[in-house]
């Protein structure tokens, strides 16, 4: 024979005040459980998309700038001294090339100075090298008005070169300035890939509180269960079937950082392919303003004096730098492509807190009939 | 601001409330220090700021510039400058004492400043008010000709006209007698200005080159034209520099006394400041690093008659000074002026750097000895003796000027025939920047 019991009915044997106080726990400790929830899982969710929208926004493009600029004005180099090689200086001056790519340049240094993530040490590198850029161009203008004026001339040779000298100067030098300050702006983007939320183990910090709701609710069933003889509580049955949605909501931050690595790995890539591609037609610029100036020495050590010399032993080899502006877009925009996918800043801001406040609320349907039951039995 | 960026703002702004409830604020006790070295030198100037750190416990910033110009009067037109600057002449200082950037440091030298320095340095240091507003972190000497000593035994030139002799000797015998590099991008042409300095100096005297300095002596007067084809009598006598006019122009600064230590030497002398004592000790040598003294040594810059003991000489430095009064920034001030802070520097037996502290050359024992070759003996006391010391003109003069200088020279050694319309340009130069020239006298 079967006995019936009203689900409704505690069992005996227990306390009346005691059951609701432990009903009162759970609800406190689910809705504080439901809290940090919202808390971590919204932190690591725009925490992950504010940094990837930085990076993608300010500095990768920061860190492209700089070397867009380089290359730029290597191959600005390269143009002039070709035009003072070849004679075209007489009628051209040093070029359209020179022109379009010293305003390359400039541009390339305005994105920089907008996304610039080196703080201070960048902003004064960005400064000096727009100042070494002035005088820069200024010595090249100055060897193209001797050229015209006076044909080959030794101080119109010296402009050329000194101004060859401010690019490449160890250390000091145009180009030095910019290698700096792409490694400055890039450790500020490894940085901001690797730190914070976008940090592999941080980010399962927001993990933690939702297994202890997970668990907190599945302890709530188990009480309900054991005290009430029910088999579910259908509101908190709905609570855990929406947390394990914001959990799976919540993970896409995961792929985010996943795509934002993707991004970091694709620049560095470009980053070499780029510095390659500049080295082969800085060795050819080189070459030919070894030519141009050892054209006006003569005497001593060809007459060039010492610095010269020295600079001739130590040239590389030329080597074909073609095709350098079409590799360059491609890749670029692969960049951007992959940090852009990354950037997956929709509706889950807005779903996380609502989801949320619904499992709040739900937690509240399902245990508030049962406290206020025992309100009036304790009464 | 994206979504994301709201929805955490929200939360840090709740977690901020919370904070700033329960929370105080910090003190700013840091010291943003801005100034021109880097590489070796920035390692050098870090380890005075070491040393202040261990005396005092406050541990400044040091950012190195080469740009440092156009940093700090960008930080300072921004209203955000450094709390310390270092200055590379005292025209610059001289023009933040005017603006009012710079702040007033009386009573960091102590009761009895001379002691320490000559009354030259202190006019300088006060930019020429009643007040402090700089210290002269490192000096250097720029009348003085080096040589190889093994090249060169014997008498030195004591007059210009023994220093023309003593070339023409030299070419007769076939060697080159002058080592010259005028590349310094993007002020190439300063090693020539500082020859016609030293020229119009000592052939002129301490008057005519502090109204010249100045902007009141036209570049078109007899004793600048003078200067000019005195300089002439060494860089366009054929045979004279090594590799001619065109490879002085050609040459880097640093370069131009390397062949001066080849074997055979290719060069005799060569006119550059002290610092080049740091340049020669890291020139490769068959028998290891050159040393003062042993490889090279140094003689003054010739007069043009008079007495040689009271020649005058060209002098530069570099001066810190303070931009935000704090009393650490002050703390640091005290330590740069001190005798422990003059110290570090100068004993970096590989900088060659040059304190004008008089204290730094009565050491009390053998260990305490800052300069521990005659070389830099000599030159210490030059900087920090009571002869007279002339500030470098071209360091002096406005940007304009000054730049407009440094193309002179290039175009002068390029072709000597046009010096007269170079100085008629430098002229209206001199007469389009009425402003911003300042009247250093020449001190002893």
């Amino acid at each position: 024979m079967t006995t019936l019991v009203d689900p409704s009915v505690p069992r005996a044997g227990r306390s009346p005040t005691t059951t609701r106080r432990r009903l009162v726990q759970l609800r406190v400790g689910l809705l504080a459980a439901t809290v940090a929830v919202l808390i971590t899982s919204l932190s690591a969710f725009a925490g992950v998309q504010l940094a990837v929208d930085d990076v993608r926004t300010r500095t990768a493009p920061a860190v492209l700038g700089v070397v867009a600029a380089k290359a730029a004005l290597v191959r600005a180099d390269s143009a002039a001294v070709n035009s003072f090689e070849t004679g075209q200086v007489q009628l051209i001056g040093p070029g359209q090339q020179y022109q379009n790519e010293i305003a390359l340049a400039s541009q390339s240094l305005t994105q920089v100075a907008e996304g610039n993530a080196a703080g201070a040490a960048g902003s004064g590198t960005l400064q000096l090298v727009q100042g070494l850029l002035v005088a820069y161009t200024g010595l090249i203008e100055q060897a193209g008005v001797h050229f015209r004026q006076d044909g080959a001339t030794a101080l119109g040779a010296t402009d050329l070169w000194s101004a060859s000298r401010l690019l490449h100067l160890p250390g000091d030098g145009i180009l030095a300035q910019l290698d700096g300050l792409r490694e400055d702006q890039h450790t500020a983007l490894r940085r901001q890939l690797s730190t914070g939320w976008m940090h592999p183990v941080t980010i399962f910090v927001w993990v933690v509180p939702i297994v202890v709701l997970a668990g907190l609710l599945c302890l709530t069933q188990v009480f309900l269960h054991r005290r009430f003889q029910r088999l579910l509580n259908a509101p908190l049955l709905a609570a855990s079937v929406l947390l394990l949605a914001l959990a799976a909501g919540t993970s896409f931050a995961l792929v985010s950082q996943d795509r934002s690595g993707d991004g970091g790995d694709t620049l560095n890539q470009v980053l070499q392919e780029w510095r390659a591609q500049t080295a082969a037609t800085d060795a050819s610029g080189q070459q030919a303003l070894a030519t141009v100036v050892q054209g006006q020495c003569v005497g001593i050590d060809g007459g060039c004096g010492v610095s010269v010399t020295e600079f001739v032993d130590k040239l590389p080899a030329a080597s074909p730098g073609n095709e350098a502006a079409d590799w360059q877009t491609i890749k670029t925009t692969e960049v951007n492509e992959k940090l852009e996918s990354a950037d997956q800043s929709g509706i889950f801001e807005f779903a996380i807190p609502g989801v949320a406040l619904v499992i709040a609320a739900l937690v509240l349907l399902g245990l508030q009939p049962r406290i206020d039951e025992y309100r009036y039995r304790s009464a | 601001m994206s979504r994301a960026g709201i929805s955490l703002a929200v939360l840090v702004a709740a977690v901020l409330v919370a904070s700033t409830a329960c929370g105080t604020a910090g003190s700013d006790d840091t010291v943003i220090v801005l100034g021109p070295w880097t590489g070796a030198e920035r390692d050098a100037f870090q380890q005075v700021l070491d040393d202040f750190t261990e005396e005092s416990g406050i541990e400044p910033t040091y950012i190195g510039t080469r740009g440092l110009n156009q940093v700090l009067l960008s930080d300072v037109q921004e209203g955000t400058p450094p709390h310390v600057a270092i200055l590379p002449n005292p025209g610059e200082v001289a023009k933040y004492v005017r603006s009012g950037d710079l702040r007033p440091v009386d009573g960091i030298l102590g009761q009895n400043p001379e002691h320490a320095y000559s009354e030259q340095w202190l006019q300088l240091q006060r930019a020429g008010t009643s007040q402090l507003y700089a210290v002269a972190v490192k000096a250097d000497l720029k009348s003085i000709i080096w040589y190889n000593t093994a090249d060169f035994p014997g008498a030195k030139p004591q007059t210009w006209d023994e220093l023309i002799a003593a070339g023409r000797e030299r070419a007769a015998a076939g060697q080159t007698p002058w080592c010259m590099g005028m590349g310094a991008p993007p002020t190439s042409g300063w090693p020539g200005t500082d020859w016609i300095e030293d020229i119009l100096l000592h052939q002129s005297g301490s008057e005519a080159y502090q109204r010249w300095t100045a902007g009141e002596l036209p570049w078109t007067s007899s004793e600048v034209r003078r200067a000019w084809t005195t300089w002439g009598e060494i860089v366009h006598e054929p045979g004279s520099v090594r590799g001619g006019a065109t490879a002085a122009l050609l040459t880097d600064f640093v370069d131009a006394g390397k062949p001066m230590f080849a074997e055979p030497p290719g060069c005799a002398m060569e006119h550059q400041a002290s610092f080049m004592m740091s340049v020669y000790q890291g020139f490769a040598h068959a028998g290891g690093a050159l040393a003062p003294v042993e490889d090279f040594d140094f003689f003054p810059f010739p007069g043009f008659g008079g007495d040689p003991a009271s020649r005058p000489s060209v002098v530069s430095a570099d001066l810190a000074g303070m931009f935000v009064d704090s009393p650490q920034a002050r703390e640091l001030m005290r330590y740069l002026a001190s005798e422990r802070g003059q110290r570090v520097w100068p004993s970096n037996r590989d900088a060659s750097a040059f304190s004008v502290n008089k204290q730094l050359l009565t050491a009390r024992s053998p260990e305490e000895e800052v300069y521990r070759d005659d070389v830099s003996k000599r030159i210490a006391e030059t900087l920090t003796s009571a002869g007279t010391l002339c500030f470098d003109a071209s360091d002096l003069m406005p940007a304009t000027m000054s730049n407009a200088f440094y193309r002179a020279v290039l175009e002068y050694l390029d072709n000597p025939d046009r010096l007269d319309d170079l100085l008629t340009e430098l002229e209206r130069v001199r007469i389009g920047s009425p402003e911003d020239w300042f009247n250093f006298p020449c001190e002893r």
